[in-house]
C-alpha cells in the first residue's frame, strides 16, 4: 500500500496532468471518433463515388485499359490498379508521377473527378492527428497521448491504494467522481490502444533522431532512411522490353491469382511491363484469416506471369519481417484499415464514451473549484473554454458538412474557405460562450444550431447531387442511405435535447456570476 | 545561505508544487530516452529490431519513471534521483562504447 502523502501526491499529479491535456485530447478523441466512419462519410461527400454497389466484379476492363494507358500514356513500367473496396467503390487505375483516373466498376465509364480534390473528412482527420497546427501539433498530440498513459497508470495506482470514499452522499461531485472512474475503468484496454499508437506516432516519430543517431555511431539521423530498406522494400521495376506480347484477361489472372491464394483479398493489382514479353502482374491484400497481422504496413502478395498464368512467388504471412508484422497489428489497431463497420461501431462506442469520461474529469476539477473565491476568475474562464471544446465542437464539425456543399467545388482555394469558416465560426461560438453567462442556454443554442446545419447538410447534399435520401435507398446506394440517415437522426436527436434540457440545477451551478457577492 | 537552500531542497513537501512537477517531467523524459537509447544499442540485430521496440516502449516507460519520481518528499530526493540514474546510464554507454571499440 502506498503512503498517504504519496497518494496525495499522484491524486494532484493526476488533476493537473489531466488538466493540461484534456483539450487536446478530447479534440483528438471527438474527431478520432468521426474518422472511424472516414471510409463512409468520404463516399457521401464525392458525387463520382455515389455508385451502387456491384455484387459481383469481374474485373472486364482489359479493352478499357488499353485506352486509357493510350488515352492518358501511362507508364507502362508500373500499372497500379486499386479495385472497388467498401472505401472507394470506384476502379482506380494510376501510374508513378500520373494523376489517377476513376472509373464506374459497373458501366467501365470514366468519372470527372476533376474538382474533387478537397474533402472534409480529410480535414477531420489533420485535426485528430493535430496536423492543423503547423509543426507541433502532431508533437503535441503525442504529448497528449503519454499524458493520458500517466494518467491511465496513476488512475490505476489510485484504484487500488486510494480507499477513501467521498463521504458525501449523492452530491454532483460524487456523481462526476463515480462516472469518471467507472467508465474509464471500463475503456482502459481501448484508451491503451489508441494512446500507445498514438503517442509512438506523435511524439516518438517526431523525436526519432536520437535513437537513429545513437544505433548508428552518430552517422544517421533519419528514422526511415535506417528502417525503410528493411521493412518497406518496394519491388524494383522490372528491366525494359522491346518485344510485345499479349497479356491475359485480367479476369483470368484475378481468378488464378485467387484460386493459388485462398485467404487472399485484393486490395491492389501492379501490372509491371504491361503487354511486354516480360510482364508480371502482383495481386497484392490482406489475409481474411488473419486481418491485423497483414493489414496496410504488411500486405501479402502473389506474383504472377500476365502472359501465361504461371505463379512466379508469393509471400506467405511467415515470410515476412516480425517488426513488420508487429507494426502491422500496431497501425491495425489504431486505423482498422480494413475491418468494415461492426468493429467500426464498436470502437466509436469506446470513443463516446472516453469522449464522457474527459468530460466527466473535468466536471470534477471544476466542481472542486466552484466555491473557491480565490481561483474563481479563472475557473470560470476554463469553464467557458471548456463548453467551447466539448459542446461548441458540434455545431462547428457540422458546419464543415454544410460548408462542403455550399461551396462549390469550382474554387480553387475551397479548402482555405472551408478551414477559415471552421476557425472563424468556433471564434464566433467562444464570443457567444464568454458572452453569455446561462450555462443550459449556451448548451441549448449550440445543439440546436448543431441539429440546424445537420439537417441543411443533408438537404444540400441531395440537392446538388439530385440524391435525395429516399432516392439513395430506392437506387441501391446504401452507404449514401446510411450516412443520410444517420446524420439526419444525429440532427433530431440535437434539436430534441436542445428542448428537452431542463433546468436540474447541476449545470446551473457553473453559470459565470458577474458579481461574486451572489456567490 | 548555502545552509538555508540546503534545508530549502530538503524540507518534505506536503504537496506537489511546479518545481516538484517541473523536475518529474523533464528527469522522466531524459532518463526514459537515454534507457531506451541504451537498449537500441545493445540489441544485436537489424535497424527495425534495434529501433522500432525501444520507440514504442519509451513513452509507457516516461511515466513509470515520473510516477517513481513524483514520490519524493523533497527536491534534494528527485535531483539525487535523477542524476544518479543518468549518471549510471552513461556509465553503461561508457562501457558499451569501449567494447564497441
Amino acid at each position: 500500500m502506498l503512503e498517504k502523502l504519496n497518494i496525495k501526491y499522484l491524486i494532484r499529479a493526476h488533476t493537473i496532468v489531466g488538466l493540461f491535456c484534456i483539450f487536446l485530447f478530447y479534440i483528438s478523441s471527438f474527431f478520432g471518433t468521426i474518422t472511424l466512419f472516414l471510409p463512409y462519410l468520404n463516399q457521401w461527400e464525392f458525387p463520382s463515388k455515389h455508385i451502387e454497389k456491384s455484387l459481383d466484379y469481374g474485373f472486364n476492363i482489359d479493352n478499357k485499359l488499353d485506352e486509357i494507358i493510350n488515352k492518358y500514356k501511362l507508364d507502362i513500367k508500373n500499372i497500379e490498379i486499386i479495385p472497388p473496396s467498401f472505401k472507394d467503390s470506384r476502379i482506380s487505375i494510376s501510374s508513378k508521377n500520373q494523376s489517377t483516373i476513376f472509373l464506374n466498376p459497373n458501366t467501365n465509364q470514366e468519372l470527372d473527378t476533376f474538382y474533387e480534390y478537397s474533402n472534409i473528412s480529410e480535414f477531420i482527420n489533420e485535426i485528430h492527428f493535430g496536423e492543423n497546427i503547423p509543426i507541433i501539433g502532431t508533437f503535441l498530440m503525442g504529448l497528449a497521448s503519454t499524458a493520458i498513459i500517466f494518467l491511465i497508470l496513476t488512475g490505476i495506482i489510485l484504484f487500488i491504494s486510494n480507499k477513501k470514499k467521498i463521504k458525501e452522499k449523492k452530491t454532483p461531485k460524487k456523481i462526476w467522481f463515480n462516472w469518471h472512474k467507472k467508465i474509464s475503468l471500463i475503456i482502459i484496454p481501448f484508451l491503451l490502444i489508441f494512446v500507445i499508437t498514438g503517442a509512438f506516432i506523435g511524439l516518438m516519430l517526431n523525436t526519432s533522431n536520437i535513437f537513429s543517431l545513437s544505433v548508428s555511431q552518430y552517422k544517421e539521423s533519419n528514422l526511415r532512411k535506417l528502417v525503410a530498406p528493411i521493412i518497406f522494400k518496394q519491388k524494383e521495376n522490372l528491366p525494359s522490353s522491346q518485344i510485345n506480347s499479349e497479356m491475359l484477361a485480367l479476369s483470368l489472372l484475378y481468378k488464378t491469382a485467387k484460386e493459388n491464394y485462398k485467404n487472399l483479398e485484393i486490395r491492389k493489382i501492379n501490372i509491371y511491363n504491361y503487354k511486354k514479353e516480360n510482364s508480371q502482374i502482383v495481386f497484392s491484400g490482406y489475409l481474411n484469416n488473419n486481418r491485423a497481422l497483414s493489414g496496410n504496413i504488411n500486405r501479402v502478395d502473389i506474383t504472377l506471369n500476365s502472359t501465361n498464368a504461371q505463379i512466379l512467388s508469393k509471400t506467405n504471412l511467415d515470410q515476412t519481417h516480425g517488426i513488420k508484422q508487429s507494426l502491422s497489428a500496431f497501425y491495425f489497431l489504431h486505423f482498422l484499415p480494413d475491418e468494415t463497420i461492426g468493429i467500426r461501431i464498436l470502437f466509436s462506442i469506446f470513443g463516446i464514451l472516453l469522449i464522457a469520461s474527459l468530460a466527466f474529469g473535468y466536471l470534477l476539477w471544476a466542481e472542486k473549484k466552484l466555491n473557491s473565491v480565490k481561483d474563481y476568475m479563472f475557473s470560470a474562464f476554463m469553464n467557458k473554454f471548456a463548453l467551447l471544446v466539448i459542446v461548441g465542437v458540434l455545431p462547428a464539425c457540422s458546419l464543415l458538412f454544410v460548408l462542403h456543399w455550399i461551396i462549390p467545388f469550382e474554387i480553387i482555394d475551397r479548402d482555405i474557405w472551408i478551414k477559415g469558416l471552421f476557425y472563424t465560426f468556433l471564434c464566433l461560438s467562444f464570443c457567444y460562450i464568454l458572452y453569455e453567462s446561462q450555462i443550459l442556454k449556451i448548451i441549448k443554442v449550440l445543439l440546436f444550431i448543431t441539429g440546424i446545419f445537420l439537417f441543411i447538410a443533408v438537404f444540400l447534399h441531395g440537392y446538388k447531387t439530385n440524391i435525395y435520401i429516399w432516392n439513395s435507398f430506392e437506387q441501391n446506394l446504401m452507404v449514401i442511405f446510411y450516412v443520410d440517415l444517420v446524420l439526419l437522426i444525429i440532427s433530431f436527436l440535437s434539436i430534441f435535447f436542445s428542448n428537452k434540457i431542463s433546468n436540474n440545477g447541476i449545470l446551473n451551478r457553473f453559470d459565470y456570476k458577474r458579481n461574486l457577492d451572489v456567490k | 545561505m548555502k545552509k538555508s537552500f540546503y534545508s530549502f531542497l530538503n524540507e518534505p513537501k506536503t504537496k506537489i508544487g511546479w518545481v516538484h512537477g517541473f523536475l518529474a517531467c523533464i528527469g522522466s523524459v531524459f532518463i526514459g530516452y537515454l534507457i531506451m537509447a541504451f537498449f537500441s544499442l545493445v540489441i544485436n540485430s537489424d535497424y527495425a529490431f534495434k529501433l522500432i521496440p525501444s520507440m514504442i516502449i519509451t513513452p509507457i516507460l516516461i511515466c513509470i519513471i515520473g510516477i517513481w519520481l513524483l514520490f519524493c518528499k523533497s527536491y534534494f530526493e528527485i535531483i539525487k534521483k535523477i542524476l544518479y540514474t543518468i549518471g549510471f546510464i552513461l556509465i553503461l554507454f561508457f562501457i558499451k562504447g569501449f567494447f564497441y571499440a
